[in-house]
């Protein structure tokens, strides 16, 4: 029930939030009558009845036991979407190579491994073989980082 | 026969033979890299092809793109990670197989169905090349609108427990497709000033964010899983008896994967949804879709891989290119001073035969390239979880990054990320969203192109005929799919004390 009521409310908001943007698009000389409003305008109103359909359902239904998820697992996933954010922060700065290192590190840190040289090794042999994929096979320019 | 012998002639006269067999791997190897798409890792080839001779040429670049096609289905099935658009849908079941223990005949399938899946469009390309092509002529705004909306009822379908939260998905993925540059009008919508938006979000990074992501997030939450030893860590093909199981999703997959082959623009991504959605229809067991069918993981991979061998019929036939691939292979053509269409068989039979050829070749190799890399791959991802979680999210960071330099992607997929784990928190399947962003441009597209060439008039879908059938197809889908969850839950009714 708190799942579904928690979908529909936040498909509630969504669908508002894109109306009132697509409202808010400029309008085009070169428009068609849809408009570049048509498309998003409908798909908020379809969102919006499904989200309230969903409210219903979810509040005719009795209340279940066993919605509540442990606070602790959501917090460790989103630890883990963290280092995510790091590794965006950082790579630009860093450059790849060092910030994959340390990405990989971290990761497989936080993930469970010991602390060791094993994780560093690794981590190194990984980040290098990364680098050489990317850059030197698949010449990709990947950041070069500004500090070093 | 006479066309054998010049096929054959151009195969051991050149470096054809090895140029396919190379193309493969690296197609393989691109296609297995999320973010290294078929097109990619063909244009990545394109410049050493200027020295070669034209045969060996056309016949590396095709040989990539089979690999590509058929690679992007090893990190599905293997980490929940597609390496290709048209993955997508393997992964449901693919992943699924893995987490049963099952990762050496999920990959086994993958491979036999994509090796018979490119045989059969090999076949299809050779055999029906002229009369296919009249169809994709015939292709017009309003039947392009028609074949998004067809792809669109497929939604009703994948839906999983719930038909309200399998089309709240799709409403999802077709906001995400709105986001972008309008395409009439050239207005920015919803891009925030954000000149990274302005080209759209690519459907790769909502599907690498959903699958991926998502499954990095819930995974470092979970207790290790068993030690390799406890799993499939060989690879497998299926016994006879699962063979004959997996015969009809395989010919759905053949034959949706002809048709959109042959459509410019439809694509295998398209072909593998229907398909995988038509064979969870007609087979005796559609409880098991997403929960690790095999029919689940053949019909896709059938399916996107005929559409390597037909999406050329209309490259070859009419020098229309219908995919980013075949616009690399038209490229390869023209470095050397081809220009494809009915000329090109009268004139250059030799590449025109010799690409036929070194098709059939590639799809060899692919084969045993395959029975010589999945078992390996399965050792690597049976490796300690926190290892696999941190080489996983390295490659997707990385990957990501590789399409088109942007951190801005890198961020979108965490993103989507995000939108996944809260998704399966809140039990909304993917699937639907992922089709809704594939979608989305082209519906939207050509259903204003084409009111703007019937100055407003909506008959003109009803008035094309490819656009009326596919339409009525749509509609019969939709029908059945609303009856069979009727059904089924009036039974589950019935069977409740």
């Amino acid at each position: 029930m708190i799942k579904d009521l928690g979908c529909g409310v936040t498909g509630l908001a969504l669908a508002a939030a894109v109306y009132f943007l697509a409202d808010d698009l400029p309008r085009s000389l070169l428009s068609d009558p849809t408009g570049a409003d048509g498309l998003p305008k409908l798909l908020a109103y379809i969102l919006g009845a499904l989200s309230l359909l969903l409210i219903v359902g979810a509040l005719r239904r009795a209340p279940a036991t066993g919605d509540a998820e442990n606070l602790e697992k959501h917090l460790r996933s989103a630890g883990m979407l963290g280092l995510g954010v790091l590794y965006l922060v950082a790579v630009s700065h860093v450059g790849y190579l060092v910030t994959i290192f340390f990405f990989i590190l971290a990761v497989a840190l936080y993930a469970g491994t010991r602390p060791g040289w094993q994780p560093v090794a690794i981590s190194a042999v990984g980040a290098v073989a990364l680098w050489f994929t990317f850059v030197k096979l698949f010449a990709i320019p990947m950041p070069a980082g500004t500090l070093f | 026969m006479e066309e054998l012998a010049i096929a054959w002639k151009a195969l051991t006269t050149t470096w054809a033979v090895p140029a396919a067999f190379a193309g493969v791997v690296w197609g393989i190897f691109g296609g297995a890299l999320p973010g290294i798409s078929p097109s990619i890792a063909m244009a990545l080839l394109l410049p050493f092809t200027y020295s070669m001779d034209p045969v060996s040429a056309v016949v590396l670049l095709g040989a990539v793109y089979v690999g590509a096609e058929y690679g992007g289905s090893i990190p599905a099935i293997l980490i929940r990670t597609p390496g290709t658009n048209s993955a997508a849908a393997t992964t449901i079941d693919g992943y699924e197989m893995n987490k049963r223990g099952q990762a050496g005949l999920a990959l086994g399938i993958s491979l036999s169905a994509g090796f018979v899946g490119g045989l059969f469009g090999l076949a299809m390309l050779v055999l029906m090349t002229e009369s296919l092509a009249r169809v994709a002529l015939l292709f017009t705004p309003p039947a392009y609108f028609a074949l998004g909306v067809l792809g669109c009822s497929v939604v009703a379908g994948l839906g999983g427990g719930s038909v309200v939260k399998g089309w709240i998905a799709g409403v999802l993925g077709f906001l995400v497709a709105t986001i972008g540059t309008d395409p009439v009008s050239g207005v920015p919508r919803f891009t925030f000033g954000s000149p990274d938006l302005l080209g759209g979000i690519r459907p790769i990074l909502v599907m690498v964010g959903l699958f991926a992501v998502s499954e990095i997030m819930i995974q470092v939450r979970e207790p290790a899983w068993d030690k390799a030893d406890a799993r499939d860590t060989r690879l497998r093909f299926p016994d006879l008896k699962l063979w004959k199981r997996l015969a009809l999703p395989q010919a759905i997959g053949g034959v949706v994967g002809t048709l959109e082959g042959l459509t410019p623009g439809g694509g295998g991504t398209i072909a593998a949804f229907l398909a995988y959605n038509e064979s969870k229809r007609w087979s005796k067991h559609p409880e098991e879709y997403g929960h690790g069918s095999p029919e689940g993981v053949a019909a896709p991979e059938a399916a996107n891989n005929v559409v390597t061998a037909t999406a050329l019929i209309p490259l070859l036939s009419l020098g229309i290119p219908g995919s980013n691939s075949a616009a690399i292979l038209l490229g390869g053509l023209l470095i050397h001073g081809l220009s494809p269409g009915p000329l090109l068989f009268e004139r250059n039979p030799d590449v025109a035969y010799g690409l036929y050829g070194g098709l059939f070749v590639a799809n060899i190799a692919m084969f045993l390239i395959g029975l010589v890399i999945l078992t390996p791959c399965i050792w690597l991802v049976n490796r300690p979880k926190p290892y696999l979680l941190a080489f996983i999210f390295a490659l997707v960071v990385s990957g990501v990054f590789s399409i088109d330099q942007s951190l801005v992607d890198v961020g979108l997929v965490l993103i989507a990320g995000v939108v996944g784990y809260f998704m399966r928190w809140a039990d909304i399947p993917f699937l639907p969203m992922v089709l809704g962003v594939v979608l989305g441009y082209m519906v939207e597209s050509n259903f204003r192109r084409s009111m703007q060439l019937s100055n407003g008039d909506p008959m003109v879908f009803l008035e094309d005929p490819v656009s009326l059938g596919l339409l009525l197809c749509s509609a019969a889908l939709v029908t059945y799919s609303l009856m069979r969850e009727h059904r089924s839950k009036k039974a589950a009714t019935g069977v409740t004390p």
